[in-house]
């Protein structure tokens, strides 16, 4: 530093004549540049720096906070079509699963009535079939009851109307029958 | 003790006949019937007799049943139409009265059975009834 104020008072001499000739101390000058670089200097190591390193911290934090803000942007933009599709899916879901229930609740009264229907038939099929076999069962009753009736009212005419001449005249139309076979 | 057949108890019994009386023949039959332990056979060495008697001497042994009493006459016609069936030459029938066949006649022989009373009709139409 010395050495630069030596020789910056060597040069303001040498040009002295010049400079001094339109009223400006050159020597003046020159330390008052010195002076101003001193300055500058201190002021760049000591506030400037700083100042500059805070600001660009500030910067930096700004522009961190604004992309943070704009990915949370993002991210809430992003998360609403998550949600939406969520929604989505879920409202199609729970369509497809009504839909499901509904054709499932379809079938099930589909085949209950197919199951009732075949039971009524199976019912009255059987209550036919037992109809039928009662009424069989009584027509057999009757027909046996009759035809009871029939022969033992047959036996007891013939043994109080036949005599023996009839009776020989039927034995001998046995015999001549049983002759001709 | 040896067995005899049916066939042969007849045929003995048949051939004892001719040669004894029927008390004696019948003595020694029912004899061995005990011994041999064939009560049970009784009635079907019975009718094997009366079928051996057909075969061997042409003579039937039948049971006539009627509702009524025969007349003579009619007797006649049965036991002729008997003889005619099984080729008999002589017959020996025993006539009884039995009201339940209600009219006709019945007549059992050891070779032919022939029911031509009228309960035979009237019991049929009852068990077709059943």
């Amino acid at each position: 530093m010395l050495f630069l104020i030596a020789q910056a008072s060597e040069v303001a001499a040498e040009s002295a004549s010049g400079i001094s000739s339109i009223g400006i101390d050159a020597r003046s000058l020159i330390l008052q540049i010195i002076n101003f670089a001193i300055l500058l200097l201190v002021l760049k190591k000591f506030a400037y720096k700083p100042i500059m390193d805070i600001l660009d911290a500030r910067r930096n934090k700004i522009e961190e906070g604004l992309k943070n803000a704009k990915e949370s942007e993002i991210a809430k933009v992003n998360m609403q079509k998550e949600k939406d599709m969520v929604i989505k899916e879920a409202h199609s879901k729970a369509q497809t699963i009504i839909e499901q229930s509904k054709k499932q609740a379809q079938d099930i009264i589909v085949t209950a009535e197919i199951k009732s229907r075949e039971r009524d038939e199976q019912l009255f099929n059987a209550a036919n079939a037992r109809i039928a076999q009662e009424t069989e069962l009584v027509k057999k009753s009757l027909l046996s009851e009759a035809t009871n009736f029939v022969a033992a009212a047959a036996e007891k005419i013939l043994n109080k109307k036949l005599d023996t001449a009839s009776d020989m005249k039927i034995i001998k139309e046995s015999i001549s029958e049983t002759e001709i076979v | 003790m040896k067995r005899y057949s049916r066939k042969q108890l007849a045929l003995a019994t048949i051939s004892l006949l001719e040669k004894h009386s029927l008390k004696e023949v019948v003595t020694v039959l029912s004899e061995a019937i005990m011994q041999e332990k064939r009560t049970n056979d009784v009635e079907i060495i019975t009718q094997e007799i009366g079928k051996q008697l057909l075969i061997t001497k042409n003579h039937l042994d039948a049971n006539v049943e009627t509702a009524r009493a025969l007349t003579p006459e009619t007797r006649e016609e049965i036991a002729d139409l008997l003889k005619n069936i099984t080729s008999a030459k002589t017959i020996s029938a025993t006539y009884t009265v039995n009201s339940k066949l209600v009219g006709g006649f019945k007549a059992s022989t050891p070779v032919v059975e022939i029911d031509a009373s009228l309960a035979r009709p009237l019991h049929q139409l009852k068990a077709k009834a059943q």
